[in-house]
């Protein structure tokens, strides 16, 4: 009985001991991992919802045109809702359009709502074939950028300018709640010459809002709006209007970029004689002060160029002029990568200004840039990666239609990864028009002449994940963005 | 000597002796008359069956007279037939032919009759063949005149009864009687033929004045044989007619009122009783015992008038000498108590009052008043303003029909349909709501209901050791065992079902083991099978109202497994393992026909584990222990605990050393799994904490009763040293304890909160709007019916209408199309659609509710949310056609399907076109259509219009019909899964569900089975008894 009860005693305290001893550790806590949400534009599912936050209506700055383009082989019915903005009292207007196969449409919304001063769109499409993009003509040229394919609660604009009286520059910030609730949102904006916010601002249900931050911060080289959606979600963009000496001569325009992230990836980056691109990168923490490495990667395999280093204080944005980076002369055409060193997440844009050349005779390549139209652009930087890319492309030729002998935009594929070699296939209308072999961290720029001509989606199918980037030149304006990512994009951070 | 040979000196005495073909011991009887030393009697034989019995009666006694009493009709005619005869003694001395006096008894009956004065005196009849035993010393009788034994059965004659009392009543075996008395009485009740004519002759003996009084000096044995003189055994039914005839004829008018009511009353529930326990016999009896009276009515009449002619006595004055209660009633509560039927009033007294004069049972007594106290105080909120809707506590519906209607109806509305197999305990709660007339009152009842249900069965855990004390503390320490309020507070069903069931299936586990001390009683198949039938129908109970708690015999048999092994008795194992296993078929008899459904749908683990995923909780080990499991935190104090529970092992000696091994194993085991689940080291999920802890705190009860046993038998073989102080240190902890648990009765209601989810909701009517469902996405914990994992700790579900109920918990048979609501949430949380509205509004969800908490801001604070996780509630509102509610409570987010359509509702033909697949929903979203079938059912009726269609969302099932006029509509798949009739002509249509009538003989039999069982168990009682 004493065996059986000191026994007793041993295995229950044991038992007990026991209990603690593995609750010391560790347990998986039920934590969901958080879904990666890329800041590219991206459509996912069967039915894609693209938000274009718009522009003007016919009277205004820039006014706005949507370009639907099909790369199916099989006519696409979209849904497009016009959403009305402005103090003028407009509902909301659908409509019901077609597009043919390989074929592209182009809607002028403001017929829709032809007395909404600002306009913005929403188009609903099955499946992930059509690509859709908001071109803003202004008086200054014409911008585009590909819709966006999420709203978010948080967005970041990194680099405009309100040198209203010199420069005749105007920063609008474009807001579209598409949904049927109202959003509320805060601005923060942070200035050259100091800092101001706009608080409470109400996004009605299915309209869209424009802030002219013109109005708000006068007289800057440099604003940088950090937006925070109070209540509801929406999707917001920006466009920046010039015609200075300084600022040049054009407009732009770029979704804003939803969140921070450790590293993003800029694919299109000159220099030249006649071009200023301008990095920007934005902390939006409150308290940390991100120290940030902007990474060179020439498409010259033999090149090495070391990064820049840069200090982002809290709630402030740094910008880079790359023109005034002695170490990128004569590197030809490279890629950018930004990478933050401390846990402290950033956003990063690029902007370019290109003067326009007096005379056409001069040489197009001062340094890998095309640079025979004037104008101005901009590109948010990609902090994720995928395998399939779809790239609306223009080809213009020399009489002002498009063609492939013209002086004409590139497509830049880039592999984030520090290791993996990436096999991309670029096809167009279902033919193979290029295949080509990236190496780790490198990038290869295709000129979009040589692969089709006049209006044409090329599609990117890459072994591993890769950015893809496009610069194009119009008649009187250019532009550059991201691709849409047509699968999965997983984050460029994990990439190894 | 005079006429009839009775001597003129003493008071004389005249001997009745009624016979009726008597058999040998015939003369034995007289021989006891002729041997008497009383000289004054004599002796008149009535010779009921005119058998010439004459010579018989001559050959002992030479002068008795011999009275023929051929025209008579049973005792009391017989004896009456004296009245005719001339008699002139003082007394007569009426006998039955089966009793032989004691030589002194005449002398001494009729010395203690002249001493008292008494009108009736009787003497001490004792067993014929065994004179040790007393059979009758005299009747106690209620009001319902039905007499009631002064001794017990079997009582040995240890001349405790030597003595002389008042008594209401004397049996007719032996009786002296003033014959003046006798004549004005008009003798016995004729009409009364046998049983029953000696209460009345002592009633209106009182009634007359005269004392009724039983002299324990006088013996006379007894054969009582009539059953088997006679070969007729109506015993019951001469017993129940004449008890009352007696009450209608004796009682006044004013207390007649008062009692026939309650008599009828009686009989009526003893009529069921009998009718549910198969005694036919006793129904035939009860009812012909009305009958006969009611048919005689004329006789009453008289012989009220009669005894208005005799009547000396106040009426209240003679019902003040009857029993107060109903000597039925108490015989049967003390059948089933396995107390004596007999000698009841006495041992009623001794067991009700008398009890209380012994120690062990005083202390049950106070234990069992300040629990019950402690509990019914405890809940004083929950009485007085009912029990919110919050967890697992749905509410019950409004009325008592709905809740019968949709058992009986088998069609489940959650999610998106399925038939459903209703348990039966839903049947039961609609009629105690019926009864009650108010569900919600059956709902607080039913929660309070299910902590005293486990209280008892801790209390009777132990009590096969026969220590009250050991019982008592076990009651108490399960009183204190902070489970029960922490399953209240976190509204968890599931941790009070287990409560509820885990002290009895823990009993029965031990009984199962015949370990000592559960091996008392005879042992053989039938003992066996009681016990395991016992623990089926635990399980089986526990299983109807939580499925998953059936599996708490699993967790405690493994507790006891691994005990008796590390206890070196492995002897019981086997038993073990076969107890489990032959309680199955029981259990499964009460849980009918789920049981079968959910065999025949195949096994479905998630249902048992009520949408959990097996991730990790937040809950640690040092919680587990304390029972912290819940919305509050019983504090260190539970710690406490540990001292009673070390007692019994460093004290306990033999089988309570043994039996304490064993439920620290239980207790062990049940932490390991919680420990196990919460950790989320097992590849598939487990039922509520609440339920998985319940083995734990019966078996901490069982240890702290096994302490007090250990104290009581084993600490007075110790030397006197530390184990002694063990003691003072074990009272004061339990005293810490009592007093630590005070502060849970502070709010009245086991801190449960005061406001449910459904009070800060606002959901539209939909009668005024059509039916619509509601999803619900949150913790599995908060939801209030069974949910399906969708992330880790985080569940849906989905309801009709604008309240969830006890309906929605109901067990579907099958998923039905539940994996569309999957599908659908997929597709938003994925981000692959911005128009999960549309898809929702093909089930025809109207709202999303995200629950973060388990009831509303302020009752539960942020610090003890688990909210949805952010990515969910973004990818919610990134849908274009959900409009979040603004301004709900913050412990929600409600969002408002702006593209929903009713659930059933009128659209133009061809309403679906292009419609091939459900996701096509999200490009050719449905037109809202005319809302209808809006209300209560099915069935459901409405007028339509010609060239309609009509859709219906729900699971496509046979048994949905839809009639036109009464004529059947023709059917199609509408939106790839639901259904849309199509009318040819405008009328009157109905929409109805009718379960195969296979299911509905199913129903009944599970709804049957616990009364089956009950009945069962009532009848082995009584037959034990």
């Amino acid at each position: 009985m004493r065996s059986m009860r000191v026994l007793a005693i041993i295995a229950i305290g044991g038992l007990l001991l026991a209990g603690v001893l593995v609750d010391i550790g560790d347990r998986a806590v039920p934590h969901r991992a958080d879904q990666y949400e890329s800041a590219l534009v991206a459509p996912a599912g069967v039915v894609n919802t693209w938000f274009c936050p718009g522009g003007s209506g016919v009277a205004g700055i820039a006014e706005l045109t949507v370009q639907m383009m099909n790369r199916s082989d099989e006519r696409r019915t979209v849904t497009v809702s016009v959403l009305p903005g402005g103090s003028a009292p407009q509902d909301l207007s659908t409509l019901e359009m077609s597009i043919e196969p390989r074929g592209r449409v182009l809607l002028q919304p403001s017929e829709a709502v032809p007395d909404a001063e600002w306009v913005g769109v929403m188009v609903e499409t099955t499946g992930a074939d059509v690509v859709v993009e908001q071109i803003l003509t202004a008086a200054e040229g014409v911008g585009r950028s590909p819709c966006l394919t999420r709203t978010a609660g948080s967005w970041i604009v990194s680099n405009g300018a309100t040198r209203l009286a010199v420069e005749k520059e105007r920063f609008v910030v474009m807001l579209l709640n598409p949904f049927p609730d109202v959003a509320v949102v805060d601005i923060e904006l942070v200035a050259d010459v100091g800092r101001d916010s706009i608080d409470g601002l109400v996004v009605p249900a299915q309209r869209v809002a424009a802030v002219d931050i013109t109005s708000e911060v006068t007289v800057a080289s440099t604003v940088a709006a950090f937006i925070d959606v109070v209540s509801g979600r929406v999707a917001a963009s920006w466009i920046q209007v010039a015609d200075g000496l300084i600022a040049g001569r054009g407009i732009r325009t770029a979704p804003a970029v939803p969140g921070a992230a450790d590293l993003w990836h800029l694919p299109v980056a000159a220099v030249g004689a006649d071009r200023r691109d301008v990095v920007a990168v934005s902390n939006p923490s409150a308290t940390d002060t991100a120290e940030v490495d902007v990474e060179i990667i020439p498409e010259d395999p033999q090149i090495d160029v070391g990064p820049i280093e840069i200090t982002v204080r809290p709630g402030r944005t740094a910008l880079i002029d790359l023109s005034r980076q002695a170490r990128l002369d004569g590197i030809g055409h490279f890629s950018l990568a930004v990478r933050s060193l401390t846990p402290v997440p950033v956003a990063a844009s690029i902007t370019s200004v290109t003067a326009a050349f007096a005379d056409a005779d001069s040489p197009a390549d001062t340094g890998g840039t095309a640079a025979a139209v004037a104008g101005s652009t901009a590109t948010i930087g990609a902090d994720g990666a995928a395998r399939r890319w779809l790239v609306p492309a223009e080809v213009r030729d020399q009489d002002g239609a498009t063609g492939p002998d013209s002086e004409t935009g590139s497509l830049v594929i880039v592999n984030p990864s520090p290791a993996g070699i990436a096999q991309a296939d670029v096809t167009v209308a279902g033919n193979l028009v290029s295949s080509v072999e990236i190496g780790p961290l490198r990038s290869r720029r295709l000129p979009l002449s040589g692969l089709g001509s006049g209006h044409f989606v090329v599609e990117v199918d890459s072994s591993a994940p890769v950015v893809v980037g496009r610069e194009v030149v119009g008649l009187t304006s250019r532009s550059a963005s991201l691709g849409v990512a047509v699968d999965q994009p997983v984050p460029i951070a994990g990439l190894r | 000597m005079g006429a009839n040979g009775i001597a003129q000196h003493q008071p004389t005495v005249l001997a009745v002796v009624v016979a009726h073909e008597p058999g040998d011991w015939f003369v034995e009887t007289l021989e006891s008359l002729s041997l008497q030393d009383y000289e004054a009697l004599g002796t008149v034989v009535v010779d009921a069956a005119s058998s010439g019995i004459g010579e018989r009666v001559s050959e002992v006694i030479g002068d008795a007279a011999v009275v023929d009493g051929a025209e008579t009709t049973g005792f009391s005619q017989a004896a009456n037939a004296v009245l005719d005869a001339g008699i002139e003694a003082d007394f007569l001395l009426v006998c039955h032919d089966d009793v032989a006096l004691a030589p002194d008894a005449v002398s001494v009956l009729v010395a203690e009759a002249l001493r008292s004065n008494a009108g009736i005196v009787g003497p001490k009849i004792v067993e014929w063949d065994r004179p040790e035993i007393i059979q009758h010393a005299g009747y106690d009788v209620d009001r319902f005149g039905v007499p009631a034994e002064r001794v017990g059965a079997d009582e040995l004659d240890q001349e405790q009864q030597d003595g002389v009392s008042d008594v209401f009543a004397l049996p007719s075996a032996v009786l002296l009687i003033r014959r003046e008395l006798f004549v004005r009485l008009g003798g016995f009740d004729g009409g009364m033929t046998f049983r029953g004519e000696d209460v009345d002759l002592c009633w209106r003996a009182q009634m007359a004045g005269a004392r009724v009084m039983f002299v324990g000096g006088a013996v006379a044995r007894h054969r009582e044989g009539l059953v088997s003189r006679t070969g007729v055994d109506d015993t019951r039914l001469t017993e129940t007619r004449h008890a009352l005839r007696a009450m209608l004829v004796n009682h006044g008018r004013i207390s007649l009122t008062v009692f026939l009511p309650v008599a009828l009353l009686m009989a009526v529930f003893e009529v069921l009783l009998a009718i549910f326990t198969a005694r036919f016999g006793r129904v035939r009896d009860v009812i012909k015992a009305w009958v006969w009276n009611i048919s005689r009515l004329d006789v009453v009449s008289q012989r009220r008038q009669a005894n208005a002619q005799v009547r000396r006595v106040r009426q209240a004055d003679v019902t003040a000498l009857q029993y107060f209660g109903s000597v039925r009633l108490l015989s049967f509560l003390r059948r089933q108590s396995g107390a004596e039927p007999s000698g009841l009033l006495s041992a009623a007294g001794r067991g009700v009052f008398g009890g209380l004069r012994t120690g062990t049972n005083r202390l049950a007594w106070i234990a069992w008043i300040v629990v019950l106290a402690f509990v019914l105080f405890g809940s004083r909120r929950l009485l007085s303003s009912g029990v919110p809707a919050v967890g697992d506590f749905a509410a019950f519906g409004e009325d008592a029909s709905g809740m019968l209607k949709s058992w009986w109806g088998g069609w489940s509305e959650r999610n998106a349909g399925a038939p459903s197999s209703n348990l039966g305990i839903l049947m039961y709660l609609g009629l105690l709501g019926w009864v009650l007339g108010s569900m919600a009152l059956v709902r607080t009842l039913a929660v309070i209901a299910l902590i005293v249900v486990g209280l008892a069965g801790s209390y009777r855990l132990l009590s096969a050791t026969g220590s009250r004390r050991a019982q008592a503390s076990t009651l108490f320490a399960y009183l204190l065992v902070p489970l029960a309020p922490a399953s209240v507070a976190s509204g968890s069903v599931a941790g009070l079902v287990g409560y509820a069931a885990a002290p009895w299936m823990l009993r029965e586990l031990l009984r199962a083991s015949r370990a000592a001390p559960f091996r008392q009683g005879p042992q053989g198949f039938a003992s066996h099978a009681a016990v395991y039938v016992s623990l089926g129908v635990a399980a089986g109970a526990a299983a109807l109202i939580v499925p998953a708690a059936a599996a708490l015999v699993v967790l405690l048999a493994a507790g006891l497994v691994a005990g008796s092994l590390l206890a070196g008795r492995p002897e019981g194992v086997p038993r073990l393992l076969v107890a489990v296993v032959l309680a199955v078929p029981t259990a499964a008899f009460l849980a009918f026909p789920t049981v079968v459904d959910l065999l025949a749908s195949g096994p479905d683990w998630g249902f048992l584990a009520d949408g959990r995923d097996g991730s990790a909780g937040m809950v640690s080990f040092g919680e587990i222990l304390r029972f912290a499991v819940g919305a509050s935190d019983p504090g260190w104090i539970v710690w406490l605990f540990a001292l009673p529970m070390a007692v019994p092992l460093l004290l306990g000696r033999g089988w309570r050393l043994e039996q304490s091994v064993r439920l620290w194993m239980v207790a062990i085991v049940a932490w390991a799994v919680a420990l196990a689940a919460q950790r989320g080291v097992l590849p598939f999920g487990l039922p509520d904490l609440h339920l998985l802890l319940a083995p734990a705190a019966v078996a901490v009860a069982g240890l702290c009763g096994m302490a007090a046993l250990s104290i009581e038998h084993d600490l007075r073989f110790s030397h006197f040293g530390w184990r002694q102080a063990l003691v003072p240190v074990t009272v004061a902890a339990s005293l810490l304890l009592a007093v630590g648990s005070i502060g849970s009765l502070e709010d009245g209601r086991w801190r449960l909160v005061a406001s449910d989810h459904h009070s800060a909701l606002r959901f539209e009517p939909p009668v005024l709007e059509g039916a619509y469902r509601v999803l619900w996405i949150g913790a599995p914990e908060f939801l209030a019916t069974e949910g399906h994992s969708l992330a880790p700790g985080v569940a849906w579900a989905a309801t009709v209408g604008d309240s969830v109920t006890l309906l929605d918990r109901a067990i579907p048979l099958d998923p039905g199309r539940a994996d569309l609501f999957s599908t659908v949430i997929e597709e938003i949380e994925q981000g692959r659609t911005a128009r999960g509205g549309r898809l929702l509004a093909g089930l025809g969800v109207r709202y999303v509710v995200l629950l973060h908490r388990l009831a509303p801001a302020p009752f539960v604070s942020e610090e003890d949310s688990r909210p949805v996780p952010p990515d969910l509630i973004a990818a919610m509102r990134d849908q274009l056609d959900l409009e979040l509610v603004e301004g709900t409570n913050s412990a929600v987010d409600m969002f408002v399907n702006t593209a929903w359509v009713p659930m059933r509702a009128l659209y133009p033909p061809g309403f679906d076109e292009g419609i091939e697949d459900f996701t096509d929903l999200e490009v050719r979203p449905l037109n809202a259509g005319s809302p209808m079938f809006s209300g209560d059912g099915p069935p459901w009726t409405a007028r339509i219009p010609d060239n309609a269609e009509i859709l219906i969302s729900h699971t496509p099932r046979p048994g949905w019909e839809l009639t036109v006029d009464g004529e059947p509509v023709p059917r199609r798949e509408a939106l790839s899964w639901a259904r849309a009739y199509q009318p040819s002509e405008a009328g009157e249509v109905q929409l109805s569900y009718s379960a195969p009538w296979w299911r509905h003989g199913g129903q009944l039999v599970g709804a049957a089975a616990p009364v089956v069982l009950v009945l069962a168990w009532l009848r082995r009682r009584m037959d034990r008894s």
